[in-house]
């Protein structure tokens, strides 16, 4: 059955003057959609349907795409009586025109192929795709199936723009099965002249650090490469140049000053091909322990390249508006199916392009890049520390500072995931060089879920969480990001649960409130350890999937498509989960406070007595001291120093070393509440140790005291 | 020659893994070996399948669906190259390690260079005991990785201890390895191991501090220098550096001080100090400053 839809029917024949996604004067002399000419008859057509003479005037004809089997076809084309044994070979030819053909430098082809394909420009072969080398007959099989989204991926090949003629010209395609009883084809075809090289895939930005980023490009043909950089779009009057004749463009810019924005514009030669106006530019990172706000934008499965992934990225791009993000996240599974290169093109690159223009973007690995190989020559990532961190000597795992966050990147799909392996080891390391204030982790397979995918069963889920966060804990991890399940589930503050979901219970939870500023308050670390982390699983930045939701350790579940934005700001990290409609589901806030518990209360009259103490300690800040059930009405010795002294002192210990007393009294309840501005004139840093101390007939030895806490200054 | 030849070799390698996934959509291993098992009954079952379903089954940890799979993948085409590789990576998991080594023999024998079959075929003859053609197996994987990772000289440096080799070579190997992929713990953290089980502990030293250099907090250097110094049985300088140690703990922000590894390394050190069995007097019965202690 042929259908043809009119709606979609284009004009055959386009000559406009069309700019590249990134740049670059050219024309589209097929654009995607357009009429061919095909045959669908199995027969076997031999060589001479290829020439430009071949009269074609019976073939049918419809718009592209072409094909049958997916449901998205323009015009469904045969396979013939048997759909167990189908055509091999379909045919397509287009005619069309072409004017300055001497001015043209380059062409290209964009291709969407289902399984095998050969096209001939003007009766010579120009690109061969998933069919063997020698020659072809119309029984030839394509060599693999393709499934997925490659089923939907147009690949970019160059062609000799010298096969072109000025006036009339001819493509002729075949199109082949891999097996007779495969289910589909697919065929699509746009090609693009120009006077100069395209850029087929990016700009995109790598590898970001305080002073140096990487720039990354591809063009459709092999040429040098050139950036141009500077503090406005109109000068650009710095460059750096690479003599290597390379597809895959990878050039450094260091020597930056930071947390500064540099327009840019990437090329060969002297020639611009992107870039060079206000859509092109990066900011470079802070210096590293900065306080500099930051705001990420994290995609957990982003890699459909479908409606969903296109409806969670408006959604952002709305709530955004004009403030982009500082750093994309890509949690895995960037790219269905596989992960190809192809994939990628579609998924994230053709997704995600303003954005990554802009946008240093930091990938982990997710089960879905089986093509591992595509996944380390797209992404330029540190194997030495270059971003901050110790070297892990792959690509596979990293870590980075940026501003005051020291993000761990593991690999939770195909390195070894046991204690004391290499990534375990270098982990370790990392982890123990570190001086920011925050750490975030991120990886694919979550070690808390409920989702699409159960923690409780999978080994990749269950191994992260009982050889790694144990090692992350006890060196203080803040968050953790994760994908796979196709939802979103963020946990409470919680510390050292490494057993399925069953042993889940309370005392795993440091903070069991909501750590919403408007509810029950903000997740606090400020007790002594460090400890409590926030578990997050985003996954469903293009598709959702059931799952029963309910793992206990979570706060918030849902099923609903989304990304999350993550804010870090000194002290402050701010999470909200932004669905599809560009709603915020969910949030929290986690502060790391200045103020520590030093523990060491010596019991009296009214049990333990308490000393509590509240304020950022910036200048002109009110800062504030809550003493209570200490003895009542009783004189209260509070002690500051700048060091500790820890001395035994009537059972007890007294922390501070005395620097200077002061006495209070308290009241019939055993209370104090002292409250002052903080002055200015403090060094950051300076760290204080308070603790007070009470005659008190009910102690022990005839003295109680609260704990000690201490705080530091930022 | 040798690069290209891996390059092609790797796309092996891919291709098979991809062969797992495509088709397979998006789903959890429970869901994928259902899709293909779905399929095997609708279609009647291509080689192909088998050995895609036998790959998850083997993933999924179900060794013995996974071999009946493979059985099946033999009886239908015998000569699959992908088979003996499968087999491989198969009865490794399974330990039965003699049937991986054959299994890789067997595909290694029309893909001399495929690192990832080279690398399983080192582990299963080490696993077997036979570290000479281990430590040569783990060397041609390096050759044929682009890039290798720390397991490749990690695995090759233990083989090479288990045969005796002299340290200085096996200590040449992971400098190697050092060399091409920078200063990575798991291989820095070995060098330093066997120097000190060599009694070479100015060269643990010296090795420790270059991997200490590159990092501002020295609270674990302190401690491992400590440590070394003590069994060299230089314990007054073990002392001054575990003194260190727990400085370069007191110095650290809060945020990092208050954390349970530097609780633990902090409570450690000071145990060491007290195993150190500090003297308070000197030779002559004269009570010490607290400076020389």
């Amino acid at each position: 059955m042929r259908r043809l839809l009119p709606s979609l029917i284009v004009a055959t024949f386009v000559l406009e003057l069309y700019s590249l996604a990134s740049g670059g004067t050219s024309q589209v002399l097929v654009s995607r959609g357009s009429v061919w000419k095909y045959l669908d008859d199995g027969s076997n057509q031999g060589t001479t349907w290829r020439k430009s003479r071949f009269d074609d005037s019976s073939w049918a004809e419809g718009p592209a795409q072409l094909g049958y089997g997916d449901g998205d076809e323009a015009t469904v084309v045969s396979y013939g009586p048997d759909s167990g044994n189908k055509y091999i070979t379909t045919y397509f030819r287009l005619a069309f025109p072409a004017a300055y053909v001497a001015s043209y430098e380059t062409l290209a082809v964009r291709l969407l192929h289902d399984d095998g394909a050969v096209v001939y420009l003007n009766g010579t072969e120009v690109l061969r795709s998933n069919l063997p080398a020698g020659f072809i007959t119309y029984l030839t099989r394509a060599l693999e199936a393709t499934a997925g989204a490659s089923e939907r991926n147009f690949a970019w090949f160059a062609i000799d723009p010298s096969l072109l003629k000025q006036h009339r010209n001819v493509l002729a395609v075949e199109i082949h099965q891999q097996r007779p009883d495969s289910s589909d084809i697919s065929f699509d075809l746009e090609l693009f002249a120009g006077d100069r090289e395209f850029v087929t895939r990016g700009p995109y930005l790598q590898l970001a650090t305080q002073d140096s980023v990487t720039v990354r490009w591809r063009t459709a043909v092999a040429t040098d490469s050139s950036v141009w950089f500077g503090f406005l779009p109109g000068m650009l009057n710095k460059v750096v140049y690479d003599a290597t004749l390379t597809q895959d463009h990878e050039v450094t810019l260091s020597g930056l000053l930071p947390d500064r924005k540099y327009f840019y514009a990437v090329g060969h030669g002297g020639r611009m091909l992107a870039g060079g106006d206000d859509d092109h530019f990066f900011v470079t990172q802070p210096e590293p322990g900065s306080w500099a706000a930051r705001r990420l934008w994290i995609l957990g499965d982003c890699g459909m390249g479908n409606d969903d992934a296109r409806k969670v990225r408006d959604a952002f791009y709305r709530s955004a508006g004009p403030r982009r993000p500082d750093l994309v996240l890509l949690l895995g599974d960037n790219a269905y199916d596989d992960g190809l290169d192809t994939d990628y093109q579609a998924a994230v690159f053709d997704m995600y392009l303003t954005t990554l223009r802009t946008t240093p973007v930091w990938p982990t690995r997710g089960n879905h890049e089986v093509d591992y190989d595509a996944y380390l020559q797209i992404f330029s990532l540190p194997t030495q520390g270059e971003a901050g961190g110790v070297p892990s000597g792959t690509e596979a795992y990293y870590s980075f500072d940026d501003a005051n966050v020291h993000y761990l990147c593991l690999d939770s799909e195909g390195s070894d995931r046991t204690v004391g392996g290499p990534m375990w080891t270098w982990l370790e390391a990392d982890l123990a060089s570190s001086e920011q204030e925050w750490v975030v982790a991120f990886w694919h397979h979550p070690p808390y879920s409920k989702g699409s995918h159960d923690s409780d069963q999978e080994l990749n889920l269950i191994e992260m969480r009982q050889s790694f966060l144990p090692l992350l804990e006890s060196y203080g991890v803040d968050l953790v990001l994760c994908g796979h399940s196709h939802s979103y589930e963020r946990s409470f503050l919680i510390d050292g649960h490494y057993g399925d979901s069953t042993t889940f219970n309370d005392g795993f939870k440091k903070d069991g409130g909501d750590g919403r500023v408007d509810g029950s308050g903000a997740y606090q670390k400020d007790a002594f350890p460090n400890e409590g982390a926030v578990y997050c699983v985003s996954g469903s930045s293009s598709q959702v999937d059931n799952g029963s939701l309910d793992h206990p350790a979570m706060f918030f579940a849902v099923s609903t498509l989304g990304s999350v934005i993550l804010e870090v700001e000194g002290k402050r990290l701010d999470l909200q989960f932004l669905d599809g409609e560009g709603q915020v589901l969910d949030y929290f806030t986690l502060e790391h406070s200045p103020w520590s518990d030093e523990r060491n209360a010596l019991a009296g009259e009214n049990g333990i007595p308490t000393l509590r103490g509240e304020g950022s300690l910036l200048p002109g800040d009110l800062l504030e001291l809550s003493i209570r059930r200490a003895a009542s009405n009783a004189p209260a010795f509070l002690v500051i120093g700048t060091s500790d002294l820890r001395l035994p002192l009537a059972g007890g210990v007294l922390v501070p070393y005395p620097a200077t007393i002061s006495m209070y009294t308290t009241d019939a309840g055993g209370s104090i509440d002292i409250a002052d501005v903080f002055p200015g004139g403090v060094p950051s840093g300076t760290r204080a140790y308070l603790q007070c101390w009470f005659p008190d007939t009910a102690a022990v030895q005839g003295l109680s005291a609260t704990n000690a806490i201490s705080v530091i200054t930022p | 020659m040798r690069a290209a030849s891996c390059g092609v070799l790797l796309w092996v390698a891919v291709a098979a893994a991809v062969l797992v996934s495509a088709a397979f959509g998006h789903e959890g291993l429970h869901e994928k070996i259902a899709s293909v098992t779905q399929r095997i009954e609708k279609q009647g079952g291509q080689a192909q399948d088998y050995l895609a379903r036998a790959e998850l089954y083997r993933l999924h940890r179900d060794l013995q669906a996974a071999r009946r799979d493979l059985e099946q993948v033999a009886r239908i085409r015998p000569g699959l190259p992908e088979l003996a590789f499968a087999r491989a990576r198969l009865e490794f998991d399974a330990a039965d390690f003699a049937v991986a080594r054959a299994s890789s023999d067997e595909f290694l024998r029309t893909s001399p260079e495929h690192s990832g079959a080279l690398f399983l075929r080192a582990r299963s003859a080490a696993r077997l005991g036979d570290h000479e053609a281990a430590a040569l197996d783990f060397d041609r994987s390096i050759a044929c990785s682009r890039p290798p990772r720390p397991e490749h000289y990690l695995e090759r440096a233990r083989s090479m201890r288990a045969l005796n080799h002299d340290d200085g070579d096996v200590l040449l190997g992971l400098d190697e390895g050092i060399a091409t992929l920078g200063m990575v713990p798991s291989l820095c953290d070995l060098t330093i191991e066997l120097e000190v089980e060599g009694g070479r502990f100015d060269a643990a030293l010296k090795r420790l501090q270059t991997v200490s250099a590159t990092s501002t907090r020295q609270e674990q250097f302190h401690a491992r220098r400590g440590d070394i110094l003590r069994l060299a049985g230089r314990t007054d300088e073990a002392r001054a550096e575990y003194r260190a140690a727990l400085k370069a703990i007191t110095r650290l922000p809060v945020r990092h001080l208050r954390t349970k590894a530097m609780a633990e390394l902090r409570a450690g050190v000071e145990r060491r100090l007290q195993e150190l069995a500090l003297p308070t007097t000197d030779s002559s019965g004269e009570s010490l400053p607290e400076s020389r202690r």
